[in-house]
């Protein structure tokens, strides 16, 4: 019941958020819903499942890069039908990629996804024709949306791109919580904890996974496209290790244990990231630093060492009460 | 021949991975930067002594003291929360590394000058000249490798590493002191990629790109080369050591791709490496 009065509370903060905040806020904070609703995919594979996966922006990025070459090309697409097609390329590239790696476990599993993202990050950076190369594309933000109630408004709108990025994430999210909820997701639960005893069980678990992937590919294609709508370009990087790592870096800020890691990790990685870089130019430091000590001392990330510390202070409330 | 130093160079570093990853399957991301670290310690020296044997004495050592410090006090205190967590933190270290070294020396290349015996060509047959130092790298190399190999098959200590790569349980059911054996290899590993770091100075510039570059060879390294073998690896080394050096002649388009593609076919094919046992 707290969980779900929770949420609630937190939707309605969320929808009153840009009457209250700047724009700059409005920014940070559609940045952080994108961020959450990718780092709820890399959960899915990661602490759902325990795949460890090197190349998760390879479906962010195939989502993006096929969201924005739709809105470049295209004029005449409707944006909900643009943001489909990112979903349907992350589908579709989930559902290949998986195709790849089912047989892999492992180290193995987290080096060829590390491969494949390379790869597909060497295509966009030479293709320098359909992908714009290193210059990336740009050029949709000024196209004009009209919306049912609202009337029109441009792409480079702040509080639109918040409005939709909020509500796309928080159905992404609600979405993913339902498919965990699923005997699917119990099964890759279980695969988790021992793979061979689920096969033995005569589950198939190679399909399970299969269907995990493309699961997680169209979560992360969607914030790949809500993440080219805020940002209004799209580049290579978009899709290179990094920003794989990245969001490995927020799961574990937050902890992957559970689905409030890897919001509670978008929200400091990327109010940190802004704040410490304008203090600091080797703020690359300070959150390497960071990241290093949270994994030494709370493996768990935040999430996980405020736990730890409900735990220790238990005895408080148990005291209280009796 | 560019394509052979450039994978003798890989191999050192690479072989020091490989042998980690087989014993104790972390991958180990910050063993690219030890190199590098390598690579800004000869810098530091060559800055203050101007002479590069000493770099090359002092820097392998300084670089096998961290390697061993790193996995003493970071990676063994994080081994009982997972392979997940090491596998990260091995990321997280090389990422303040990388900003570590930014921090203290820029971003700028900097260059190192050739020693002055070692610089200069060679006539080697006929007509074609080859730089000197590059010779001196291969024949470096050649003599560490020797040297490990040696030591791998020869002695006590290489066939304790040699079962700990294999099965690390059994190995320790038998006697073999393998935390023991795993620092030593740790120690050994950084140290190849400490040499590696300095004799790349004057190749190449110092830069702290390096770390990119060569995590990636290694990766594609130890990809097609097997996991934990050693063999596999030597081979793999000249391979990648020859596409980049040819791709770019040849490919310049592609060449980049052509190692990740090659990457991606082994796994599919085969995915426990050209070489590599089967798990």
């Amino acid at each position: 019941m707290t969980k779900i009065a929770g949420t609630a509370v937190l939707f309605v903060l969320g929808l009153l958020c840009p009457l209250i905040l700047g724009k700059f806020h409005v920014y940070l904070l559609s940045e952080v819903i994108i961020y959450s609703v990718f780092g709820i995919s890399y959960y899915l594979l990661l602490g759902h499942t325990g795949l460890l996966s090197f190349g998760h922006a390879v479906y962010f990025g195939l989502g993006a890069y096929t969201t924005a070459l739709l809105l470049c090309k295209v004029p005449a697409l409707p944006l909900p039908v643009a943001i489909l097609a990112g979903a349907f390329a992350g589908i579709l590239s989930g559902f290949l990629i998986g195709f790849i790696l089912l047989r892999l476990t492992r180290i193995y599993f987290s080096f060829a996804t590390l491969a494949i993202g390379q790869m597909l990050w060497a295509i966009a950076w030479k293709w320098r024709t359909l992908t714009g190369g290193d210059d990336g594309l740009t050029g949709w933000s000024s196209r004009n949306v009209v919306l049912p109630l609202f009337g029109e408004c441009t792409l480079s709108n702040v509080t639109f791109i918040y409005y939709l990025v909020f509500i796309i994430g928080f159905f992404c999210i609600f979405l993913t919580w339902y498919f965990t909820k699923t005997p699917l997701g119990n099964t890759l639960s279980s695969i988790k904890f021992n793979a061979n005893r689920t096969g033995f069980l005569g589950i198939n678990n190679a399909m399970a996974k299969l269907l995990l992937f493309s699961f997680a590919g169209l979560i992360a294609g969607v914030s790949g496209s809500m993440f080219i709508l805020l940002k209004k370009m799209v580049s290579p990087s978009f899709l290179d290790m990094f920003m794989s790592f990245d969001i490995a870096v927020i799961s574990v800020i937050g902890g992957y244990a559970g689905f409030a890691g890897p919001i509670v990790g978008s929200f400091v990685y990327v109010f940190m990231v802004e704040y410490v870089s304008s203090l600091t130019e080797n703020w690359q430091l300070i959150m390497g630093a960071f990241f290093v000590l949270l994994i030494l001392f709370y493996p768990g990330g935040i999430v996980g060492a405020v736990h730890h510390f409900k735990g220790k202070f238990s005895f408080l409330k148990r005291g209280a009460g009796s | 021949m560019h394509g052979l130093v450039y994978g003798m160079l890989i191999f050192l570093v690479a072989s020091g991975l490989t042998l980690v990853l087989g014993m104790m399957d972390i991958l180990n991301f910050a063993h690219a930067s030890i190199y590098m670290i390598g690579a800004y310690i000869c810098y530091q020296t060559m800055q203050w002594t101007n002479n590069f044997w000493l770099a090359l004495l002092v820097a392998p050592l300084a670089c096998a003291l961290l390697g061993i410090l790193i996995e003493r006090m970071l990676i063994r205190k994080v081994h009982a929360s997972g392979h997940v967590n090491e596998l990260l933190l091995t990321f997280g270290l090389a990422m303040v590394i990388t900003e570590m070294i930014k921090w203290i020396y820029g971003a700028t290349p900097l260059p190192v000058t050739t020693p002055t015996v070692l610089s200069g060509s060679v006539r080697l047959w006929g007509d074609t000249m080859y730089p000197l130092y590059r010779l001196f790298i291969l024949l470096l190399s050649g003599i560490v490798l020797w040297i490990m190999f040696y030591l791998l098959k020869k002695t006590r200590l290489g066939i304790a590493i040699r079962a700990c790569v294999q099965d690390g349980v059994m190995a320790s059911s038998l006697g073999t002191d393998v935390s023991m054996v795993t620092m030593t290899v740790m120690g050994m590993g950084a140290w190849l990629a400490g040499i590696a770091g300095v004799i790349v100075a004057p190749y190449l510039s110092v830069n702290p790109g390096m770390f990119a570059d060569m995590i990636t060879d290694c990766f594609a390294v130890i990809a097609l080369g097997g996991l934990g073998s050693l063999a596999g690896a030597f081979v793999a080394s000249l391979l990648v050591g020859q596409i980049q050096s040819f791709g770019v002649i040849f490919l310049p388009r592609i060449s980049i791709m052509l190692i990740y593609l090659l990457m991606v076919l082994v796994f599919v094919v085969k995915p426990s490496g050209l070489f590599g046992k089967k798990e």
